[in-house]
């Protein structure tokens, strides 16, 4: 199954071509940090064994509200690397420690 | 040839491919290659690459990962700057004490980073690469709220004195460099801690049965990784005359293709720090040659990416083969056993 990435992100290039209408080999670097974010808020565990794909979505919804609207509350565009960062940090601790407490159990 | 067989591996094989790249270099720009002022800065450049690789070194061998290296020496650069754009005297009188506090600071930074990178690794149980790549961002983005994403320059003419420094033909920096990465040496292959490292890198479960405290490792690794990074920000200061919150973030790719290229795996615990330098020194004249060669820096990319899935197939094979080969010997003493087997 280790096609089925390459070809969704395939896909992601076509639509983010057809948004922008500009390919350049650059467009969609540093945007890992984002969708890590994304799918690490969506409930999928970063080492495996569990993870659904509407959580996923549900990640995507939240990191795009985001920064869509860190401008609009008045947020300088420069912090949103440090949102995200905070933002992965807190979602990944939830489970991390969730993990521990199941493991005491 | 009885040397060699004696010496590891890996410091053979690295030898060679250094001794051939080398040759190819003069084979085809020798002319220009070969000059002193380019010998002397490329001892001049591998610094920088050299302390991260460092770092990724330290944080490999636990089998752990710190992407936030080139975040913490930004960092570092930045408020340095700051430090010295505000609180430096117009006629230069407090140069001394400010240099001093910048290289305190620099430290404190690095260990203060470490320390909340192995926070979350070790105490809350996140994922090292998920934990770093978080930090590498908050990092960033605590240098970019500082400058609102502005560079500081400017620095002090002692600074840039320092960072010229030559002892003979060879730079002052990379005379500190190899001092630190001496004292890295002896810390991982000489001292308790490096035994522990390397055997929590390659079974953590197992030490932590054993009675050796994983945690503690953990602090301690990643704040050397994290001083190891402040050192560079410091360098990075003095070599370029700026800071950046976002400078050179291409350094970790670069960091990891030198430990993967050295033997020592992400996979953990093995790996002898000493080729380091030599691996440092291989891509130093690779990246020198694509200057000459006037090779694109968007070709140069790919090509080490190339270098990095090749040298990482082939630590994977050999260390698969090896764990093939020690298993049959250890079926074969079972057999051979009286009794056994």
């Amino acid at each position: 199954m280790a096609f089925y990435p390459g070809a969704i992100a395939g896909l992601a290039g076509i639509v983010g071509v057809s948004n922008i209408q500009v390919a350049n080999p650059y467009d969609f670097q540093n945007r890992e940090l984002t969708v890590t974010a994304a799918v690490v808020i969506g409930g999928t565990r970063i080492t495996g064994g569990k993870g659904s794909v509407l959580g996923v979505v549900l990640g995507v919804l939240v990191t795009n509200i985001i920064s869509q609207n860190l401008v609009l509350i008045g947020i300088q565009p420069e912090y949103g690397k440090f949102v995200f960062g905070i933002l992965i940090l807190f979602a990944a601790a939830v489970q991390g420690i969730q993990a521990k407490l199941r493991g005491r159990k | 040839m009885k040397i060699l067989r004696r010496m590891d591996k890996k410091s053979v094989q690295l030898i060679f491919i250094t001794i051939a790249l080398f040759g190819l270099m003069v084979w085809l720009r020798g002319d220009r290659f070969l000059r002193p002022k380019n010998m002397e800065s490329m001892l001049f450049q591998l610094v920088e690459p050299g302390l991260f690789a460092m770092c990724i070194a330290v944080a490999y061998m636990s089998r752990g990962m710190d992407l936030s290296i080139v975040s913490i020496a930004n960092l570092v650069g930045v408020v340095n700057g700051m430090l010295l754009r505000t609180q430096l005297n117009p006629d230069g009188s407090n140069v001394g004490i400010l240099l001093a506090a910048c290289v305190v600071i620099a430290i404190a930074i690095g260990l203060a980073c470490g320390l909340m990178n192995a926070f979350f690794i070790s105490n809350v149980g996140i994922f090292p690469i998920l934990v770093t790549l978080g930090t590498q961002n908050v990092f960033m983005g605590i240098a970019m709220a500082l400058t609102q994403g502005r560079a500081e320059g400017n620095f002090p003419q002692q600074l840039l004195d320092f960072g010229d420094a030559k002892i003979g033909p060879v730079p002052l920096l990379t005379i500190l460099f190899l001092l630190v990465f001496t004292v890295l040496c002896v810390v991982v292959h000489k001292t308790p801690y490096g035994k522990k490292l390397q055997w929590m890198g390659s079974n953590s479960k197992v030490t932590w049965f054993t009675g050796i405290d994983n945690p503690k490792i953990t602090y301690a690794t990643y704040m050397l990784s994290g001083v190891f990074a402040s050192l560079a920000g410091l360098v990075i200061m003095a070599r370029t005359n700026s800071a950046k919150a976002d400078y050179g973030t291409t350094y970790v790719f670069q960091a990891l293709l030198t430990c993967v290229l050295a033997g020592i795996s992400p996979l953990g615990g093995t790996g002898k720090v000493y080729n380091l330098i030599l691996s440092i020194v291989a891509i130093q004249i690779t990246s020198t040659g694509f200057n000459m060669l006037r090779i694109s820096p968007l070709i140069r990319d790919s090509i080490f990416g190339a270098l990095l899935i090749i040298s990482i197939v082939i630590d994977f094979v050999s260390r698969n083969r090896r764990a093939r080969r020690l298993n049959r010997a250890a079926i074969r003493q079972l057999k051979e056993q009286p009794g056994g087997g």
